[in-house]
């Protein structure tokens, strides 16, 4: 009856557990509403009072009888199957959108960059999504995962070969980029085993870190909260498939399911804490005394700055958008009235066909002399402009960088940064307002005559014929080229085998910015005047603060300085009036402010170091201390000041907790009382819920009079706890009488049903 | 000065955060855990017995997700243990795992533990439940049927009645205590001054004396153990004798359950030797190893 079976040697056998046993006899003692014995051996130290046995789980022993250790069941608890699946057919439908978000949130923020994944294949993303919201997850989705392993091995060599065609930088994160994501395409696409879901969550994390590296993009900083949130969503619910496939538990798929609009509340709030936890780590954490090996600090656009490129004039026309914000410039004390030239890159060595620096050169070592001149001081802070050259205006004196480090200025006036740690968002510019001093070294350079053919010098000659001095010829042929010709932003390249500025000059006579400045310097120098090329911008437009001037794009300009024998460098525009022309887009104020953002972001986040924590915690010790510049007109010591907000947090966070106290015992009253009516209901005590408690209370007490006492205890405990001053020990009150409520309707039921 | 890309700095603050929420979340999630486990009355060496679980989720508007219950030695179990994907808040589920134990006697079942991986799967936590207590363990079981000759009528202290009609099917006896009231034979107990019992013949109407030796062994207690379960399960009376125990026959399953476990317990220190009585009805000598020696009537050892 209750024992294995005893072979012919008078052994035992492994027999299967009767269910005749008087465990089963107790159970079945519960399920008729009797209240089970109480052994003494086993009611010492039960802390439970009461149990009441509402369902039950059939569980069956699996796997061998070895007892396994910490260690083992930490790994089998890790441990995922190569072949099953544990997501059922048609269900956890939260965890497919939790998966989609994870993956999508991934990617998207790989394609930001230009050196990083290709915008183009973000089309594949619609593709994934769909195959991960299919429902059965033991196909594979339209093909096969062999057809999908093979289109990898293809895409494998396509991506490489698009990279050293476009001579892209192949570094190892651009490749483990693409190589990652077509793993992931075909994890998406084939049959989603766990071992295939669990590689899943692994290579978009692996994507997210890898992009942690190549760029610091705002939207990806943005995008990184959703992530973790869709990151936490799979792990949670695939853990919770997994355990209810490996117990055999799908009757409880429904529960799973239920408690996921909780679980996501949950996980949301743990999303914001985790977020915030970031925050300060981020702003505390010390940071090193030196860049981490291999990786330097990435810029505005998320894009890291190496400190080769320059951006051109041609560039800036062209690439990056006119109405985009370049630089921002906030004046300390003057506003100079007249349209400003802001210097960049100073172009001396031409070919006949390019001009470009000369090249590295000392900052000035000895002072030149500037004379009287009216000094500015401002702060240019560079918005999408990212490049080693600081544009100034006027004759720039200092040059202040990262944690007021000085950067060094040329003999050309040129402002380069030559050292990733002088990096910074803004730069602090000393300048006079003067014409830059003529250096001798340069003299040579200037007035070289590469470049300049027969033709331009004749031209040259007969526009200035009628001068005698050099600046009087000078402002002749500036004169002739501004009126005499036309501007146009993009022009078509001339014929190869056509010299570009005669081409300009005696056949197209149409040209921008560029061409008008070389031309002017080619010219000058055909006279023996030194000359020449400086890229920059021309001009800068008010925002709503008044000391703050923004420069966009379109303000671009190249113009040309002359030498005319006073011993400084002046500017001659030849450029053609009304060249700037201010249309702007509709949508130029969210432009704007995307660009203001992602300042704000450069400043805040991108470049933070231990300079800002410096000042941090200077901060934050001054007002702890009390010593502080912060005028508080009602207390004056920040010390009682710190009390009175921690006393009113304090009581803020007891009301508050309070609250949330108060309220968990009524949504919990409600939830038992409910509880226990759909309990009635099954019972036949009550033929359905109904919205008042004294209908469902004459509707009981007229089925199952025997039960109306227990049913009154139990209406007094959940309106005590519900709506009177109930404590905690009112809830026990309340299971106790619901149990006891229960029983009493069973019994009853029972001996009615036996009688009839 | 730039130190380096602070986008890592931002992930190992989300790593560290999601470690911390992992831990906090899981710690909820053990601590709203309340267990309590209910052995079978009868719980026999060597012999599996399904224990059972009470889970409730307290204090937690939540409930308990992912929970496993498992039980240390002497507790032998074949899995992993009890398992329960979720109990919602303020219910409890009961679940069970089949267990065993390997010896008799009195054990002290250590806590159980329950465990966890929720809420990421990532690392599993412990906790431990349901407080340790004493549980007695009866000899293990065999089935003895083959093993238990069929007595001739009339042996012992039993007469048999003939009836008009023949032979009936009962007869009487002595009244042993736990016999039911009905079955007594009131005109036979005043005739003879003392409670007879009038049970059917071949039920109860034997009354079996087990002995046991001084050096018995396990194998001897278990067979001794089937003997009185066997018996006791057809009514029959049995007494047990042994070093320094007498116990005088009864029957129903309170007295089949103290014999039993006096019995467990048995191997304490030995009294004197007994002196045997002559024992009434069949006996049965219990020897080392195991096997059975049936005899009519006692005699010392």
């Amino acid at each position: 009856m209750w024992m294995s079976r005893v072979n012919s040697r008078g052994d035992q056998e492994a027999a299967p557990y009767d269910s005749d046993s008087l465990s089963d006899k107790w159970h079945q003692d519960g399920r008729q509403g009797r209240r089970p014995p109480s052994f003494s051996l086993v009611a010492a130290g039960l802390r439970a009072r009461y149990f009441t046995p509402l369902k039950a789980i059939s569980m069956g022993p699996r796997g061998s009888a070895k007892v396994l250790t910490w260690k083992e069941r930490v790994k089998a608890s890790l441990a995922v199957s190569r072949s099953a699946v544990s997501v059922t057919y048609g269900r956890y439908r939260a965890l497919r959108w939790f998966l989609v978000g994870m993956v999508t949130f991934s990617v998207i923020p790989t394609a930001l960059e230009e050196n990083a994944l290709h915008p183009w294949l973000l089309l594949l993303l619609p593709v994934a999504a769909a195959g991960l919201l299919r429902p059965d997850y033991r196909r594979p989705f339209f093909w096969s995962e062999a057809v999908f392993t093979g289109l990898f091995v293809a895409y494998v060599p396509a991506f490489l070969s698009h990279l050293w065609s476009f001579n892209e930088p192949l570094s190892p994160p651009v490749f483990l980029v693409y190589f990652t994501f077509g793993i992931m395409m075909v994890r998406c696409l084939s049959p989603l085993t766990d071992r295939n879901l669990a590689q899943l969550i692994v290579l978009s994390a692996g994507l997210v870190l890898i992009n942690c590296i190549n760029s610091n993009h705002l939207i990806f900083g943005l995008i990184l909260p959703f992530y973790l949130f869709s990151l936490m969503g799979t792990l949670v619910l695939f853990h919770l498939a997994r355990s209810a496939a490996a117990w055999d538990a799908t009757d409880h798929l429904t529960e799973v399911e239920a408690a996921i609009p909780t679980l996501r509340g949950r996980l949301a709030k743990s999303a914001g804490f985790i977020v915030a936890l970031a925050i300060i780590l981020f702003i505390f954490l010390p940071r090193p005394f030196s860049v981490f090996p291999g990786l330097r600090a990435g810029v505005a656009g998320g894009a890291r700055i190496d400190l080769s490129p320059t951006v051109g004039y041609s560039d800036m026309v062209t690439r990056m958008g006119q109405d985009r914000i370049a630089f921002m410039v906030k004046f300390e004390d003057k506003i100079p009235q007249a349209p400003q030239y802001w210097r960049g890159r100073v172009l001396e060595k031409t070919d006949g066909k390019t001009w470009e620096s000369e090249g590295f050169r000392w900052p000035a070592g000895r002072l030149i002399k500037a004379g009287k001149a009216e000094e500015i001081s401002y702060v240019i802070t560079p918005y999408r402009l990212q490049s080693k050259v600081v544009y100034t205006t006027g004759t720039p004196v200092r040059v202040l960088g990262r944690a007021n480090q000085v950067i060094g200025i040329n003999s050309r006036a040129e402002v380069i940064i030559r050292s990733v740690h002088l990096v910074s968002d803004s730069y602090s510019v000393d300048a006079a307002l003067a014409p830059v001093p003529v250096s001798k070294r340069s003299e040579p350079l200037n007035t070289d005559q590469t470049g300049v053919t027969a033709r331009i010098k004749e031209l040259a000659l007969e526009w200035s014929r009628n001068a005698n001095s050099s600046r009087g010829k000078a402002e002749a042929i500036t004169r002739r080229l501004r009126t005499g010709f036309k501007y146009e932003r993009e022009v078509p390249p001339p014929p190869d085998e056509v010299h570009a500025m005669e081409h300009f000059l005696f056949t197209s006579r149409t040209g921008n910015c560029e061409h008008f400045a070389r031309a002017l310097a080619l010219m000058l120098r055909a006279i023996n005047i030194p000359s020449r090329v400086v890229e920059g911008f021309y001009g800068m437009e008010p925002t709503s603060e008044e000391d703050e001037f923004i420069v966009r794009f379109r303000r671009a300009h190249a113009w040309t300085e002359a030498d005319l024998g006073d011993g400084v460098w002046k500017t001659l525009d030849s450029t053609p009036q009304g060249a700037f022309t201010m249309y702007t887009s509709r949508l130029v104020w969210l432009m704007d402010m995307y660009d203001s953002v992602q300042a704000q972001w450069i400043r805040g986040v991108v470049n933070f170091d231990r300079s800002n924590q410096i000042v941090i915690s200077r901060s934050l010790k001054q007002l702890l201390t009390g010593r502080t510049t912060i005028p508080i007109p009602i207390i004056s010591n920040l010390r009682n000041l710190m009390l009175v907000i921690a006393l009113v947090a304090a009581i803020l966070v007891l009301i508050i907790w309070l609250v949330r106290r108060r309220k968990a015992m009524r949504t919990d009253a409600a939830a038992v009382y409910l509880a226990t009516m759909r309990q009635l209901v099954r019972l036949r005590a009550l033929e359905q819920i109904h919205p008042w408690h004294e209908e469902n209370f004459a509707e009981v007490s007229e089925t199952v009079p025997e039960a109306r006492e227990a049913l009154s205890r139990f209406m007094d405990a959940y309106l005590t706890l519900r709506f009177g001053g109930g404590t905690v020990q009112s809830q026990d009150s309340l299971h106790t009488a619901r149990a006891e409520l229960i029983q009493a309707v069973s019994s009853a039921r029972k001996q009615m049903k036996a009688a009839a | 000065m730039v130190t380096g890309n602070n986008f890592l700095f931002i992930i190992f603050g989300l790593v560290v955060g999601l470690l911390v929420v992992s831990h906090r979340l899981a710690g909820t999630n053990l601590k709203a855990v309340r267990c309590t486990r209910k052995f079978p009355e009868e719980i026999y060496a060597q012999t599996k017995f399904n224990l059972v679980y009470a889970i409730r989720s307290e204090r937690n508007r939540w409930g308990i997700f992912t929970l496993t219950v498992r039980e240390q030695a002497p507790l032998v179990g074949e899995g992993d243990g009890a398992s329960v994907v979720r109990v919602r808040p303020g219910e409890s589920v009961s679940t069970a795992s089949t267990y065993s134990i390997d010896s008799r006697g009195d054990k002290i079942i250590k806590s159980g533990v329950v465990s966890s991986a929720f809420p990421f799967g990532l690392a599993t936590y412990f906790r431990e439940c349901c407080p340790s207590e004493p549980v007695l363990v009866f000899p293990k079981i065999e089935p003895i049927d083959d093993y238990v000759p069929i007595s001739p009528v009339g042996v012992g202290s039993t007469v048999e009645h003939v009836g008009p009609f023949g032979s009936v099917p009962y007869t009487f006896r002595d009244y042993v205590p736990g016999d039911s009231y009905k079955l007594i034979d009131w005109k036979k107990t005043a005739q003879t001054g003392e409670l007879i019992t009038r049970v059917l013949a071949d039920e109860g109407a034997r009354e079996i004396t087990i002995r046991l030796p001084l050096d018995v062994s396990e194998r001897a207690i278990s067979r001794a153990a089937s003997l009185v379960v066997h018996f006791a399960a057809r009514g029959t009376p049995v007494s047990l004798r042994g070093r320094g125990v007498h116990v005088p026959a009864g029957v129903g399953r309170e007295f089949m359950l103290r014999v039993l476990t006096i019995l467990a317990r048995w191997g304490g220190p030995v009294a004197e030797s007994p002196e045997w009585v002559d024992a009434e009805g069949m006996t049965v000598d219990v020897d080392v190893t195991g096997e059975f020696a049936w005899g009519s009537r006692g005699g010392a050892l």
